[in-house]
């Protein structure tokens, strides 16, 4: 196992290396794929598991960002939908920002939704909700973050970054180590610390595959709560954009032993960094309304 | 050239014999070994009772729920109904959140469990959305209590379902898995995309061992809760279906020891030997073992059909080796040589014995065209257990006589019964002298009893099997009664098109719809409950309205419910397959009804079927679910009967013909074998007892077994009329030897049957009356009809009896 002493200065290098690669993880989304850059923290040559975790934690994962998502929809009859979205993200300190709208299909243009998702233990979420048809922005009262990310197989616990301390962390003991896409990778399980935790993100026990090169989780395997359906997270290509790993294409697929239930596959353009036009004003319940 | 051939044929049983006899060791070993070999496959012998196994796996009802199990899930559910004697108070919801956890935990292969505690609520207050779980905690104060009621108030969807209407019950609903997927070991093939395909599809579905320990667990669970301030039933089809395997063991652990008890009773009278007793026990035992052997390594299960089986195997089977056996002993007390004693008595008694396996095996044959797949399997596994039977009596016996010494004993020359005698006496007068009206007679009861037998009609209620005091019809019957129901029936109504259900006309005739069949009422079944897409939508449309009651509408324009549904998707809930598929192109109906009889079924989803296409005119409307089911095997069970009776009866027929060598003789001896089942039926009819799954079988088992009787009486008359030509001579003479034989197999028989009756299932007593019932018509017929059409066949005095047989 090789150690990783990564400092800032060190991530041109790593995309000129890393130009072949094609993987990697997108900020906005935080599908707890993000990687570690950090310089100033050094592990021993055999980090624990959750010495690897906060390898993934501490990495950047971008910072005032705009992207536009397509999710395709894919049922166990291989019946597809498309919806597509703008989304726009911003760190406050530890909380994050978010901001989407629909794009297509014709009939859910200009859906919005608004997101604040603070990292203070015990405090709730808050999240409104735009319909064009109703021209009424809706605050959503929910502290359960299980339920499907707007119809697709992503929740929107996949879609928050993961507080460290409510889960303990360890390595898979059948596998412990797997190469992914030709990259060696950590397996390392993830147990919720308690019940509410279980019930907020709808996972009994995940399973995550951390590259070892870059830190980045690539593949996850999550057992839900309430059905004995698993669901496979898994990036299918990752760039570095602004010096930031990101994910360009993951797919979800939810499955029932082998049998596949119900898949969404997330793409991302035209994503940007540290935009201007990304700023504090623009996350608030006023711009939800007024739209793109 | 008759007799000829049955000159060869008694030598060649006697060849065998003599055969078998000398190598006895050998035929012995390669017996055991084959039995073995049968039986070591017993391990994997499976109980179904399950309502799938009535289809054949290509049967379009089975295909069409099968299609539905993969798109949707299961729609079966087990039911856990809470009845708290002071209502719903604090304790009790604390009790239910307890209830529903302890559950949720203990339970294997379940799906999603639903009750109060996890009912999913959108409501609206000013412009914040509330997306909830009515019951996150459990409630600490009485103003807790009060708010909790108020919501269930607001949500009609629970009503009958999670509460009932009264709101003195309340559910706690248990969906086991549909499917069972196993999980691999190596993570990394569950990101393979590619579905790796069982060998055998049909396994993917959850067992009936799965139900059996889902049903166990429940059963753990809720017995820890039952006290006298709460009543506790626990139904649902599932349960129904795991209660009723557990009848069948318990009836088959009764009556299999009872039929050995009859069957060693019968023998220890009739031979006073120990050999009389053990040898013939051993034999039907390991043919049974053989037969289930066979059973296991095809992979055909004991199913609510096939479990008559070993008792009526045991039966059967016996009556192969009395016939060898008492010609055996009364040969060997004679002459003292026991081979040349067993040679001779297979000899006489083997080409009848192999004439009466083949009729009942024919019999039971009749049933593998069966459209219905549980009778199509007996129509295997009968045969097969006949022949063994068969096969194991003709090695068997020559090798424990050869190999085990026999007692010779000197009997008195039979005492004669004077009394019986005469009465036989009798009716050989009778019915040779009168046979006209004697013929007539019959003709008479038999056209009464066809003109009863039409109103018969076919009834499948499992509820109605077990006793009125069962738990399981309890709860049934109480689910009925406070919920309106407890099976399910699903309509899909496919739209054409991707999001045709955004579609508001659509969505308002679905909504006419939900409404119209709550309220429609067929053959005395109406709706307990009636859900749709519509449901969840009104809801959610309230919620964006500030919970005004005036908003409990479908929204009119087709953005707002597509938007409406996304808002439905994203709060929380994975429930959208209970109301539409992902496209939106297909919405499911669901509608609980009560447990009822499959024969109304078929009317009230004919009249539903009939309605939503008229209701949905461009869409296709298909219904499944288990209500469909079982209306299927309504239809399925009409076609088998006739399918099986005129096999059975055509079959037979020939056979007959074949073995008596003249069609007229044939034929007219088949009008004295279908007599009893007309009769049975005709009883039925005035009696207004429907055919059930087991009762439709006797027909044609039945048939099978008094042909036997037939056959003996024929192949007995024969050579009576052979010597004296005369026809009441030979009858009485026939009646005076094989009468007596055929009286005491019948009252075997008939005992065998009437074991039945102390079974606890409904459909086993039944089908013990009805059997035993058909055993003494069919006795009847033998001694009065047959010799009565013999008669009229070859006139009183006939002299060229050889042309006879």
């Amino acid at each position: 196992m090789k150690t990783i002493f990564y400092k800032k200065s060190d991530n041109n290098n790593l995309q000129q290396n890393s130009k072949s690669i094609t993987m990697p993880k997108f900020r906005l989304l935080l599908l707890c794929i993000l990687f570690c850059l950090p310089a100033h923290y050094a592990y021993s040559q055999n980090p624990s598991a959750q010495e690897i975790m906060e390898m993934v934690d501490n990495r950047d994962d971008g910072d005032r960002s705009v992207a536009d998502m397509q999710m395709l929809l894919i049922d166990r009859n291989s019946n597809q939908r498309i919806r597509t979205l703008r989304s726009f993200g911003i760190d406050q300190k530890e909380d994050r920002y978010s901001l989407m709208f629909f794009l297509s299909p014709a009939e859910v243009k200009g859906t919005g939704f608004l997101s604040y998702d603070y990292d203070a233990e015990g405090k709730d979420d808050d999240q409104w909700l735009y319909l064009p048809a109703l021209k009424k922005v809706k605050r959503i009262a929910s502290n359960d973050k299980s339920g499907s990310f707007m119809g697709s197989d992503f929740s929107y616990a996949d879609l928050t970054k993961r507080r460290l301390k409510d889960y303990n962390y360890s390595f898979y003991m059948k596998q412990p180590q797997v190469t992914v896409y030709g990259e060696p990778c950590w397996v390392i399980e993830s147990v919720p610390k308690n019940e509410n935790i279980v019930d907020e993100i709808g996972y009994i026990k995940s399973i995550i595959f951390v590259r070892q090169d870059i830190k980045v989780v690539v593949r996850a395997i999550n057992y839900l709560e309430d059905s004995s359906d698993i669901k496979y997270f898994d990036v299918k290509k990752m760039k570095i954009i602004d010096g930031i790993w990101t994910g360009l294409e993951i797919h979800m697929t939810r499955k029932k032993g082998n049998k596949i239930i119900h898949k969404t596959i997330l793409t991302q353009e035209n994503i940007r960094y540290n935009q201007e036009l990304v700023n504090d004003a623009l996350f608030s319940t006023r711009n939800l309304e007024k739209g793109l | 050239m008759k007799i000829n051939f049955h000159k060869k044929c008694e030598t060649f049983f006697m060849n065998f014999t003599a055969f078998i006899y000398t190598n006895k060791y050998i035929a012995l070993a390669m017996i055991l070994l084959f039995t073995l070999s049968l039986a070591s496959q017993l391990g994997k012998l499976e109980i179904d009772t399950r309502d799938e196994g009535f289809f054949h796996e290509d049967d379009p009802t089975l295909v069409a729920y099968n299609d539905f199990k993969e798109r949707f899930g299961q729609d079966e559910i087990f039911i856990i109904a809470l009845q708290h004697q002071q209502g719903i108070d604090k304790e009790f919801l604390n009790t239910l959140y307890k209830l529903h956890h302890e559950l949720k935990e203990s339970v294997p292969y379940i799906d999603d469990i639903t009750s109060l505690v996890n009912g999913r609520i959108v409501r609206g207050e000013e412009d914040t959305l509330y997306v909830e779980d009515l019951l996150k905690v459990p409630p600490q104060t009485n103003k807790e209590v009060i708010r909790i009621k108020k919501l269930i108030d607001h949500f009609p969807l629970y009503e009958n379902f999670l509460i009932s209407r009264d709101r003195t019950t309340v559910s706690i609903i248990i969906k086991p898995l549909a499917i069972k997927e196993p999980q691999s070991d190596n993570l990394l093939e569950g990101f393979d995309q590619e579905e790796v395909p069982l060998e055998n599809d049909a396994d993917r579905y959850l067992s009936n061992l799965e139900s059996m320990e889902i049903t166990k667990a429940i059963e753990e669970v809720i017995t820890k809760y039952q006290s006298s301030d709460l009543k506790i039933y626990f139904t649902g089809t599932p349960a129904v279906v795991a209660a009723l395997q557990t009848g069948i063991e318990h009836d088959l652990s009764i009556i299999m020891p009872l039929s050995l008890l009859l069957i060693i009773f019968f023998l220890t009278l009739l031979y006073r030997r120990v050999s009389g007793v053990v040898y013939p026990l051993l034999i039907v035992i390991l043919s049974l073992f053989g037969t289930f052997g066979f059973m296991a390594l095809t992979g055909i299960p004991v199913t609510l059909v096939s479990q008559i089986l070993p008792s009526f195997l045991l039966i059967v089977g016996i009556a192969d080796t009395v016939h060898i056996l008492t010609i055996f002993y009364r040969n060997y007390n004679r002459c003292g040589d026991k081979k040349q004693a067993i040679i001779d008595a297979v000899g006489f008694a083997g080409l009848p014995v192999l004439m009466t396996s083949i009729t009942t095996a024919c019999g039971l044959l009749s049933f593998a065209w069966a459209d219905m797949a549980t009778v199509a399997q007996l129509g295997y596994v009968g045969p097969a257990g006949v022949l063994l039977a068969f096969i194991y009596t003709m090695v068997l016996l020559p090798v424990f006589i050869a190999i085990f010494p026999v007692k010779q004993q000197i009997v008195p020359t039979e005492k004669v019964n004077s009394l019986v005698d005469s009465m036989f006496h009798w009716i050989a007068k009778i019915t040779t002298r009168h046979s006209l009206v004697v013929t007539m007679i019959f003709g008479f009861i038999i056209t009464i009893a066809l003109y009863s037998a039409l109103t018969v009609r076919f009834s499948h209620n499992i509820s109605t099997w077990f006793p009125e005091n069962s738990p399981i019809r309890i709860a049934t019957n109480f689910l009925d009664s406070v919920n309106g129901g407890s099976v399910m029936l699903e309509a899909l109504i496919d739209s054409g098109q991707e999001n045709g259900f955004h579609n508001p006309d659509y969505l308002h005739r679905l909504d006419q719809a939900i409404a119209t069949i709550s309220e429609l009422k067929v053959s005395g079944i109406q709706a307990g409950k009636v859900w749709a897409l519509p449901d969840v939508l009104k809801e959610t449309n309230r919620a964006l309205n500030a919970d005004q009651e005036s908003a409990y509408t479908i929204p009119q324009n087709q953005e707002l419910v597509a938007q409406e549904l996304i808002l439905f998707e994203s709060s929380g809930s994975d429930d959208l397959e209970d109301f539409t598929d992902s496209s939106y192109r297909t919405a499911r109906l669901s509608i609980m009804a009560p447990f009822e009889d499959a024969i109304l079924y078929a009317n009230y989803t004919s009249t539903i079927q009939e309605y939503l296409t008229q209701q949905f005119p461009n869409s296709s409307v298909v219904l499944t679910g288990k209500i469909q089911l079982f209306s299927e095997i309504v239809t399925n069970a009409v076609t088998t009967l006739a399918k099986s009776y005129t096999i059975a009866i055509v079959l037979i027929t020939l056979l007959m013909i074949v073995m008596v060598g003249r069609i007229r003789i044939g034929v007219m001896s088949m009008a004295a074998n279908v007599t009893p089942i007309i009769c049975i039926l005709g009883l039925m009819g005035m009696n207004n007892i429907n055919l059930d799954l087991s009762t439709m079988l006797v027909g044609s088992l039945v048939l099978g077994i008094v042909v036997d009787d037939t056959i003996h009486f024929l192949h007995h008359f024969r050579r009576a009329f052979e010597t004296s030509a005369d026809v009441e001579q030979a009858v009485r003479e026939t009646l005076i030897t094989t009468g007596r034989a055929l009286f005491i197999t019948s009252m075997v028989l008939c005992g065998g049957f009437f074991i039945y009756t102390v079974g606890a299932l409904a459909n086993n007593v039944r089908f013990g009356i009805i059997s035993g019932a058909a055993i003494i018509f069919a006795l009847i017929a033998d001694f009065f009809l047959v010799p009565a059409l013999l008669s009229i066949a070859y006139g009183r005095k006939q002299t060229d009896g050889g042309n006879l047989t």
